[in-house]
C-alpha cells in the first residue's frame, strides 16, 4: 500500500510544478501589462498523513492558492499622490495659458501703454500733424485690441476647462460604473476562485478615479469595495451613484441633493473656474475702469478744433472684455490745453505725463498696476509648476516603490520556472524509482525454485 | 527595494524625458538670447524687465523731445542773431543819416530802412513747420504784414527732456519784438524812417535809442534761448548715459549669459548621452542572455 501512495505523492508534487510553470508564464506574459499584479502558486504539504503504527507519512503537496502580490499600502500612498499631482498638473496648465495669454514682455499691454504715452507725447510736440494724430488713434486701438485679446483667451480658457471637467466627470461616471460591475463579479465568484485578474481590472479603475476626482477606496468583507469622495459614497456593492456637473453654479451634483467635494483634477478645475480666473479678472476689469477714467478724464480736460471739448476716449462703463475706442477721427484728440490755441500740445502732454503720474485713489501708475498684475500671475504660475514638479517626483517614487512589489521580474520568473522545472522532474524520477520497486515485487519475487 | 523590469523601464524613461526637457531648455535659452521667456520663468526680474522697458521707452521719447526742443532753440536763436544784425545796420544809418546833407542820398538810407523793416517783419514770420516760430501757439503769423499788430498768443511751447525736466524752447514775438512794452520794433523804424527822409535829427536821435532797446530785449531771448539750448544738450548727454545704462540692466535682467549658456548646453547634452549609455547598458541584460 504504501508504495502505491508514494506514486500519488509524486503525482502531487507533478501537479503542483505544472501549476507553478503555468502560472509562472502567466506572469512573464504579463510582465508589461498596465496594473498587472504578478501571481505565485502558494504551496502547502498535504495535511492529511498516512498512519502507521511508528506514526505518520505525509502523502504529498497540495495547491492552497493562487495569490497576488498586492500591498494595500503601497495603492493607498500611490492614490493619494495621484490625486494631488493629476490637480498640480491641472493647476500649472490652466495658469500657464492664463499668463501666455499675456504675451508680456515684448507683445504685452505694457508695451501697448509705453507706445501710447510716446504716441501722446509725440502729438504734444506737434499736436496739429495728422500723422501724430492718425498715431495716436492707432496706438489707442492696439492698446484696446490686445485688453480684448488677453479677456477673450481667458474666457477661453474658462470655457475649455468647463469642456475637460464635463469630460472628466463623464469618464467618472463611467468608471464608477465598471467599480460596481467588477465589485458584482468578484462577489459572485469569490470563494470557488480567486479572481486575481479582475482585481487587477478594479484597482486600475481605482487609480484612475483617484487622479480625476480624488477618490478613496476600502474594500469590504465581502471582497467588494465601497468608493468615496469628499465623504460621499458613490460606489456600495454592485450599485453606483451618478454624478453630474452643473456648470451655471459650478458645482458637483449627487442624487442625495449634496454636492460633491471633489478632489484631484476634477477639483482643480472647479477651482480654477470658481476662484482663480473671477479673481483675476476682477483685477483685470479694475485696471481696465482705471485706465477708462483717468484718461477720459483727462482728455475731457482737453479741447480741439476751435474750442470743443474732448469726448471720451472709451466707453465709461466698458470691461476688459467690451472695451472699444470712442473716439476714433483724429482731428477729435483733444491734445491742446488751451481753447483757441490751436498749435498747444499742452492736454497730450498731460495725457502723456500719466506715464508716470499716479491714478487718483490708488497711488500706482496704471503701469505699476499692470506689472504687478503680470507680477502677480506669473508668481502663481510659477508655484504652481514648482508644486507640480516636487509632486511629480514624489508621486514616481510611489510608483517606483508599487511597481516594484507588484510587478514581474523577468529574472525572478526564469530562477522560478528553473525550479518548478527541477520539481516536476525530481517528481518524476520519484515516479520511475517507485515503478522500478514495484517492478522488484512483482517480477521479480516468488521466483525461488523455477 | 525590490526592482522589476517595467520598474526599471519606467525610471529610465523618466530620467530620459527630464535630461531631454532641460536639454531643450539650455537650447532655447542659446537660441533666443533671452533668459526670461513669460512671467514664470522668473517673475520678479519680469517685473523689473517690463519697469526698464516702460523707462527705456520714456527715454526714447525723451531725446526726441530733447531734438524736437534743439530745433526749436536753434531756429529762433539764428532767426534772432540775422534780425540782430539788420539792426546794427539800421543803427549805422541812422548815425551816418546825421553827416548827409543831400536828399537823394536821405532816400538811398530810407529805402533800406525800409527794406531792413520788410525783412525783420519776414523774421518775425519765420515758420516751424506748419506754425509760426513767434505767434506762442497761435496759428497764422505772428505779426500782421504791415507790421503793426502782434497776432500770436502767449502760448508756452515746453519740451520734457528727461524726467522732472521741462525746458521752454520759445519766444513769444509781442515780448522779443516789444509790443508788451508799447514801442514795438517795426513802429521804431517806421519813425526812423521818417526822421531820416524829413532830415529831422533829434528823431533821429530818439530813433537810436530805441533801437537799442529792441536791440537789448533781442539780446535778452537770445539769452533765454542760449540757457534753454544749454539745458536740453545737458538733458541729452543725461539721456544718452541712462539710454546705455537702461539697456545694460535689461540684458542683465533678461538676457543670457552666453558662455555660460553653452557651457550649460554642452553640460547638458552629455548628461543625455551618459543617460541613454546608462539605459542601453542596463536594459538589455536578464537571465534569459546567460541560460541554455
Amino acid at each position: 500500500m504504501a508504495d502505491f501512495l508514494s506514486l500519488h505523492t509524486a503525482l502531487s508534487g507533478i501537479l503542483a510544478a505544472r501549476a507553478g510553470v503555468e502560472t509562472t508564464s502567466h506572469n512573464v506574459a504579463n510582465a508589461h501589462s498596465t496594473g498587472y499584479t504578478r501571481q505565485r502558486v502558494t504551496q502547502l504539504s498535504r495535511e492529511y498523513g498516512h498512519q502507521t503504527s511508528y506514526g505518520t507519512i505525509g502523502t504529498g503537496t497540495t495547491i492552497d492558492g493562487i495569490s497576488r502580490a498586492r500591498n494595500e499600502f503601497l495603492d493607498m500612498r500611490v492614490r493619494a499622490g495621484l490625486g494631488l499631482a493629476a490637480g498640480l498638473d491641472v493647476r500649472a496648465s490652466l495658469l500657464g495659458r492664463v499668463e501666455e495669454a499675456l504675451a508680456e514682455p515684448e507683445l504685452g499691454i505694457g508695451a501697448a501703454l509705453a507706445d501710447t504715452w510716446n504716441a501722446f507725447e509725440e502729438l504734444s510736440l506737434s499736436p496739429t500733424d495728422p500723422a501724430a494724430r492718425r498715431n495716436v488713434i492707432a496706438t489707442l486701438q492696439a492698446l484696446t485690441t490686445r485688453i480684448n485679446t488677453v479677456a477673450e483667451s481667458w474666457n477661453r480658457v474658462a470655457s475649455d476647462a468647463q469642456v475637460s471637467i464635463q469630460q472628466d466627470i463623464g469618464e467618472v461616471n463611467r468608471l464608477l460604473q465598471e467599480v460596481a460591475g467588477l465589485n458584482e463579479a468578484i462577489r459572485r465568484s469569490s470563494g470557488l476562485a480567486t479572481p486575481n485578474d479582475l482585481y487587477d481590472r478594479r484597482d486600475l479603475a481605482l487609480d484612475r478615479l483617484a487622479a480625476l476626482i480624488g477618490a478613496t477606496s476600502r474594500e469590504m468583507e465581502d471582497g467588494t469595495v465601497k468608493v468615496s469622495v469628499g465623504g460621499l459614497t458613490l460606489v456600495q456593492g454592485d450599485r453606483a451613484s451618478e454624478i453630474s456637473w452643473n456648470a451655471d453654479d459650478l458645482t458637483i451634483g449627487h442624487v442625495s441633493g449634496v454636492d460633491v467635494q471633489p478632489g484631484g483634477a476634477i477639483a482643480e478645475y472647479q477651482r480654477f473656474l470658481a476662484e482663480d480666473l473671477p479673481a483675476r479678472q476682477a483685477t483685470f476689469d479694475q485696471f481696465v475702469t482705471h485706465l477708462v477714467e483717468t484718461l477720459n478724464s483727462r482728455h475731457n480736460a482737453g479741447t480741439y478744433g476751435p474750442g470743443q471739448s474732448g469726448a471720451d476716449l472709451f466707453d465709461p462703463a466698458a470691461t476688459a472684455f467690451t472695451l472699444t475706442l470712442l473716439v476714433t477721427d483724429p482731428y477729435e484728440l483733444a491734445a491742446s490745453g488751451d481753447p483757441f490755441a490751436t498749435h498747444d500740445g499742452g492736454n497730450a502732454a498731460s495725457l502723456a505725463a500719466l506715464r508716470e503720474e499716479p491714478v487718483p485713489g490708488d497711488g500706482r501708475t496704471l503701469d505699476q498696476i499692470w506689472r504687478e498684475i503680470v507680477t502677480d500671475i506669473g508668481v502663481s504660475a510659477r508655484t504652481a509648476l514648482d508644486a507640480a514638479s516636487a509632486q511629480a517626483g514624489l508621486q514616481s517614487a510611489a510608483e517606483l516603490a508599487r511597481m516594484g512589489a507588484h510587478g514581474v521580474s523577468i529574472d525572478e520568473e526564469m530562477v522560478a520556472l528553473i525550479e518548478y522545472q527541477h520539481a516536476y522532474q525530481a517528481s518524476a524520477r520519484v515516479m520511475t524509482a517507485v515503478d522500478e520497486l514495484l517492478d522488484q515485487l512483482i517480477t521479480r519475487t516468488g521466483l525461488v525454485g523455477r | 527595494m525590490r526592482i522589476t523590469q517595467q520598474a526599471m523601464s519606467y525610471q529610465a524613461l523618466q530620467r530620459l524625458q527630464n535630461r531631454l526637457d532641460q536639454l531643450a531648455q539650455a537650447q532655447a535659452s542659446l537660441g533666443s538670447g533671452k533668459r526670461i521667456h513669460k512671467p514664470s520663468d522668473d517673475p520678479s526680474a519680469m517685473n523689473r524687465s517690463m519697469s526698464l522697458r516702460g523707462l527705456q521707452a520714456a527715454s526714447d521719447q525723451a531725446a526726441r523731445n530733447a531734438s524736437d526742443g534743439l530745433l526749436w532753440t536753434s531756429l529762433a536763436d539764428s532767426k534772432l542773431q540775422t534780425l540782430l544784425d539788420r539792426l546794427h545796420r539800421a543803427r549805422e544809418l541812422a548815425v551816418r543819416s546825421g553827416s548827409v546833407t543831400n536828399d537823394a542820398e536821405r532816400e538811398a538810407f530810407a529805402a533800406e530802412l525800409r527794406s531792413i523793416r520788410e525783412e525783420a517783419i519776414a523774421i518775425a514770420n519765420s515758420k516751424i513747420g506748419d506754425r509760426a516760430l513767434f505767434a506762442g501757439t497761435a496759428d497764422g503769423d505772428a505779426v500782421s504784414a504791415d507790421g503793426t499788430a502782434y497776432l500770436g498768443d502767449e502760448g508756452v511751447v515746453e519740451r520734457r527732456v528727461g524726467p522732472n525736466d521741462v525746458v521752454r524752447v520759445n519766444v513769444l514775438g509781442s515780448e522779443v519784438f516789444g509790443f508788451d512794452d508799447g514801442r514795438d520794433l517795426f513802429s521804431v523804424l517806421d519813425d526812423l524812417t521818417t526822421h531820416i527822409a524829413s532830415g529831422d535829427s533829434a528823431g533821429v536821435q530818439t530813433s537810436i535809442s530805441e533801437i537799442d532797446d529792441s536791440m537789448d530785449r533781442i539780446l535778452s531771448a537770445l539769452a533765454e534761448l542760449g540757457a534753454a539750448t544749454n539745458r536740453i544738450e545737458a538733458a541729452q548727454r543725461r539721456n544718452a548715459d541712462e539710454k546705455l545704462s537702461l539697456q545694460d540692466r535689461l540684458s542683465q535682467v533678461e538676457s543670457v549669459d552666453v558662455a555660460e549658456a553653452i557651457m550649460q548646453l554642452q553640460l547638458q547634452q552629455v548628461a543625455y548621452e551618459a543617460t541613454l549609455g546608462a539605459l542601453a547598458r542596463s536594459i538589455q541584460p536578464s537571465l534569459i542572455d546567460f541560460l541554455r
